[in-house]
């Protein structure tokens, strides 16, 4: 047993010194590997890293969901009745009423949003007001820090119940304990009854408009609907100040769909609604589900582009390493010959051959590991993507490329074996 | 056993043919030899008469056309490229003109190349093969390569790895040939010596007075042996 190491480290050792022998050709022999292994790596990073954004991104709006979205056009503003002052734009109670009913609907969340100041005691903050129905809590997946959400009888008696987000907490109640107190939107008083769980921003990979939602605030539908009316009041900017007053009935719905094969029927059925009820482009549908087909799409396109280049660079470099070692053999014919003189069996001359060449393949993969694990590094850091490296496939990548060794040494070494133990001592 | 245990080598009409394709070449025509445990060897004969198709087939390197070759009582014919390689390792040790060393390894690590084969254990390798090269003495020579050693140095390197595992039967082909005088008839000395401590010793060579240490002179032309003293 102890003498079987000993054999094996010592051909190990022979296999190194013949490496080093010939430094360059032993180098570019290996490019191919270094390549191959390099992108091996680097792919399943960049695709591991794009389908953890995707999945996040599912996470934070809901698999189960259908986001709908008001949108103001620009060309609005340009209409009779900007001129009035007053537009009218985004999804209305007909909508509301239609999706409701689709029997794949489990329920609907609607929104209603504005920005405004929020003010307690001296300090003001600029925080989005949501109004909206209990359920929002759980279709967004809002977690509760201290206190709770406001609950259907809070919104059936027009409760002034407010639920803050992280930071809305953090800028007005830096050391208080927001719980009870008392803030101030417009003129109207709302009480702190809960703070959410800080929640991390989404990255921006399909347009669809991020929210910082720890500046969020939520209030009882009804209670926000008898305050601030259907009128979004915003300002112009411009070189005076105007004010536009525009009529939304609703800024979102979250619709929840029974069955996660229904989405897809779902939200086509949502499309036609909307389609026939409005003459404009004045909403947005999102699907959180088409999110993640979108970007395992991507991702399978990438993994087959990157892929093929990186089967074709392990094969190139298991031909080159191929073509080297059987040069190898051709000049060390006369030491094959000596060596089976002194007794070496056809199998010994296998293993030197063998493990000579996955010394080489395997130096490739460790060559192409490094730089593996230092592209998406770079890719991350210059193109701003998520790429996460997997150790499955360091060890994915280390395995192919001893195997490349194994089954393109495989023939060389065979060769050098039943070479003709006098031919190859003759050999000059 | 009918021969007596002292036969160690028995060839019958042993014949060694290559066929290229369009011609034979009978190496060897109808050679009958036996050598006893312990003899002294020479082997003459002009070039291309069959000396070395004659030692490789002794050496187990090759195998007879046709005929039977004993080595020490084992039918040499019947046995598979691993058995013959294992016979090789333990039994012969070969000596070339050329020497024949691996130059990437130094001398201890070209002495020990039949001990790595037999599976030794590294301490049991590293003991013997420096004992071997102090033996031909080349103590302080031990991790030079073959390159920085003198023609009769690396001979010596060459006798060291022959000997190393305790073989039966040293075979030289023209172990002088490439060599002066003087170092020659030092290498010669080495192999006498081998020979009185027992050691089978063939060696082939054109040299009359390396021939002389032998006990018997076998004498080949074309491919048969034509005279033995
Ligand atoms: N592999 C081979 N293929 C064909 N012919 C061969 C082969 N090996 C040897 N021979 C032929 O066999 C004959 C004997 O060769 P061998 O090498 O035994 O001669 P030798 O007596 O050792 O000669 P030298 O003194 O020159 O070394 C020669 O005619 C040679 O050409
Ligand atoms: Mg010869």
């Amino acid at each position: 047993m102890k003498s079987k190491i000993y054999y094996f480290l010592r051909i190990i050792k022979i296999g190194i010194k013949n490496i080093f022998l010939h430094k360059l050709r032993s180098f570019l022999t290996i490019l191919g590997i270094v390549f191959g292994v390099a992108s091996v790596i680097s792919m399943l990073a960049i695709g591991e890293g794009a389908s953890y954004e995707a999945r996040e991104k599912i996470k934070e709006l809901g698999s189960q969901n259908i986001i709908i979205r008001s949108v103001k056009l620009q060309e609005a503003r340009i209409t009779q009745e900007t001129r009035a002052f007053v537009g009218v734009y985004g999804l209305v109670e007909k909508d509301y009423e239609m999706i409701r009913t689709i029997p794949t609907v489990e329920f609907i969340v609607p929104t209603w949003e504005m920005k405004e100041e929020i003010r307690y005691g001296d300090k003001i903050v600029q925080g989005r007001i949501v109004c909206t129905y209990p359920e929002y809590k759980d279709v967004m997946n809002l977690g509760i820090e201290t206190g709770r959400f406001f609950t259907k009888i809070d919104m059936e008696l027009f409760k002034p119940f407010a639920v803050i987000g992280y930071s809305i907490k953090k800028s007005l109640f830096p050391v208080e304990d927001p719980i009870g107190k008392t803030i101030t939107v417009r003129s109207y008083n709302f009480k702190v009854i809960g703070v959410t769980k800080e929640k991390g921003l989404m990255t921006e990979t399909t347009g669809f408009t991020a929210e910082d939602v720890n500046f969020d605030i939520y209030i009882p539908f009804t209670t926000g609907r008898s305050y601030f009316g259907e009128f979004e009041i915003t300002s112009k900017q411009g070189p005076i100040i105007r004010w536009e007053r525009n009529w939304v009935k609703y800024h979102r719905f979250i619709v929840r769909v029974k069955d996660m094969d229904k989405i897809l029927t779902t939200s086509a059925i949502i499309e036609d609604i909307l389609k026939t009820n409005h003459k404009k482009d004045d909403y947005e549908i999102l699907v959180p589900l088409q999110l993640l087909m979108q970007a395992e799409h991507t991702k399978k396109i990438f993994n087959i582009v990157l892929g093929s280049i990186a089967a074709i660079s392990l094969i190139v470099g298991g031909i080159g390493i191929m073509n080297i070692m059987l040069a190898t053999v051709t000049e060390r014919t006369r030491e094959i010959g000596i060596r089976r003189a002194v007794g070496a069996k056809r199998k010994d001359i296998i293993n030197q051959f063998l493990i000579e060449t996955v010394i080489l393949s395997s130096t490739g993969g460790l060559i192409g590991i490094f730089l593996g694990v230092l592209i998406p590094k770079l890719v991350t850091k210059f193109a701003g993507m998520t790429t996460i490296i997997t150790w499955w496939s360091i060890a994915l990548s280390f395995t192919i490329s001893v195997g490349v060794g194994i089954t393109f040494g495989i023939y060389p070494a065979r060769k050098a074996a039943y070479l003709d133990p006098i031919q190859a001592l003759r050999y000059e | 056993m009918k021969m007596g245990n002292d036969i160690l080598i028995e060839m019958k009409s042993v014949k060694k043919i290559y066929d290229l394709g369009n011609v034979k070449v009978f190496a060897l025509k109808n050679v009958n030899l036996k050598v006893k445990k312990g003899e002294h060897i020479s082997i003459m004969g002009p070039s291309g008469s069959g000396k070395t198709t004659l030692l490789n087939i002794i050496g187990c390197l090759d195998k007879p056309t046709e005929g039977e070759y004993y080595l020490d009582g084992i039918d040499v014919k019947n046995l598979n490229d691993d058995e013959l390689s294992e016979i090789r390792n333990k039994k012969i040790g070969f000596v070339f003109q050329n020497y024949n060393l691996i130059p990437q390894l130094n001398v201890i690590e070209n002495i020990s190349l039949p001990l790595i084969y037999r599976g030794l254990d590294e301490e049991e390798i590293i003991e013997k093969a420096k004992y071997y090269a102090n033996l031909v003495g080349l103590g302080d020579r031990m991790y030079h390569r073959p390159t920085e050693l003198s023609g009769g140095q690396q001979q010596r390197v060459a006798i060291a790895r022959a000997l190393v595992n305790e073989p039966l039967i040293i075979l030289g082909d023209e172990p002088t040939g490439n060599l002066d005088t003087k170092t020659g008839k030092e290498i010669m000395e080495i192999f006498k010596k081998l020979n009185e401590m027992g050691r089978t010793v063939i060696i082939i060579t054109h040299d009359s007075k390396v021939a002389e240490y032998g006990q018997r002179i076998v004498k080949i032309l074309d491919g048969e042996i034509i005279d033995e003293k």
